[in-house]
């Protein structure tokens, strides 16, 4: 009788020790992870730029980026009401393709959320952090002003850089 | 002849003899080794009786995301890195051992619509990394990485670093006017990853990641 009595004793004993294991205690917590996916920008070219023919002893040729039918064109698609930025080299120069000759030009913008090119605004350093509409386009026309004085005859090219980020 | 009448012989009764009682013992022995796991290794475990202490586990800035921000449609790898991590803080008896697993859903989904089957526009792959620091301070640069498989990161540590020392002492018994703060210390938990970013719809994407401590 002695032995079952110690038998029970140490089996109660370690259940006792099994639920204290199971008893131990567990925390949880839950944390969320998020990012905002933005359309990536697109920026299409609708119109080129077009000086026409430059008269002789015109000193001067300014496409005027509100008001000229000759203003390049574009339009920027990105994430509706997204805020973005817009840089560009305001000046740039042109060589010519058959020669040495080359000119300075200076490129002048304007914007607009809506299509509406007499309506833009010209776009200085200090507007340049503009919104998309809520069809996530802006509309962009751009012209600028060239001396030709000293210009020698021939076609002239060159590259117009412009950048759009998200802010 | 010379007859002893005052011979006695011992009574045989069943389940009294000294041999079957032995037998009894070894057996209740054997069920105990076999079938109680705290008697299966040589370890000092004082987990054993860690459901009296407290651990508790919070966040650092409660109210951020482990957020990846704006990004861009097909921009590729997207990193958190260690030093931007989610912060989280086990407060517990640092004599013990914490089991920590952190598991992370596999995909970011977009307004959480979970129909995603890796190819789909609506969800972004999700890569789960963890760390931990348990020398009393939030520094990542005191981080220790926690293995990572399947978007489940999983360590055993203390809550206070032993590094060569041996163990503690055991856990101050808890009693009546028990301070826990004398005994208690400050682990912390760095969640970070990142993002696949592909050619996926744009909008809000938001995923989850459970973490659960408990002492060894």
């Amino acid at each position: 009788m002695k032995y079952f009595s110690i038998a029970i004793l140490l089996v109660v004993s370690s259940l006792q020790a099994l639920a204290q294991n199971e008893g131990s205690d567990r925390i949880t917590a839950n944390i969320n992870v998020s990012a905002q996916v933005i359309q990536s920008i697109e920026l299409i070219t609708v119109n080129t730029m077009q000086f026409g023919n430059a008269q002789p002893g015109q000193r001067e040729i300014y496409v005027n980026p509100v008001n000229s039918l000759n203003a390049g064109y574009m339009i920027a698609v990105g994430t509706p009401d997204a805020e973005f930025r817009l840089n560009y080299l305001p000046n740039l120069e042109l060589t010519q393709i058959e020669g040495q000759g080359s000119l300075n030009f200076k490129y002048e913008i304007s914007g607009n959320s809506e299509e509406n090119q007499p309506t833009s605004e010209l776009l200085e350093l200090d507007n340049r952090n503009i919104r998309f509409n809520s069809e996530g386009r802006y509309y962009i026309w751009v012209g600028g002003k060239v001396n030709i004085a000293n210009a020698p005859p021939g076609n002239y090219e060159g590259d117009f850089t412009i950048e759009i980020d998200y802010i | 002849m010379i007859t002893n009448k005052y011979r006695t012989y011992p009574k045989i009764k069943p389940f009294q003899t000294k041999g079957f009682g032995c037998f009894i013992f070894f057996m209740v022995i054997s069920f105990l080794t076999f079938f109680n796991s705290s008697l299966e290794a040589q370890e000092i475990d004082f987990g054993d009786f860690s459901s009296k202490y407290a651990v508790s586990l919070s966040e650092l800035n409660p109210a951020e995301d482990l957020d990846f921000g704006m990004v861009i449609q097909n921009e590729g790898l997207k990193t958190i890195d260690l030093i931007d991590a989610k912060v989280l803080m086990i407060e517990g008896v640092k004599y013990l051992d914490v089991i920590v697993d952190v598991t992370a859903d596999n995909y970011l989904y977009l307004d959480t619509d979970i129909a995603c089957n890796g190819s789909n526009t609506n969800c972004i792959p999700f890569t789960l990394q963890a760390a931990y620091a348990n020398r009393g301070n939030n520094n990542t640069s005191e981080a220790v990485l926690m293995q990572t498989a399947a978007n489940v990161a999983t360590a055993q540590f203390p809550i206070e670093a032993r590094g060569n020392r041996p163990p503690g002492p055991p856990p101050t018994p808890v009693y009546e006017g028990y301070n826990p703060a004398l005994y208690n210390e400050t682990a912390y938990i760095y969640i970070y990853g990142s993002l696949n970013v592909g050619n996926v719809d744009a909008g809000s994407y938001s995923g989850n990641i459970t973490i659960t401590v408990s002492y060894d």
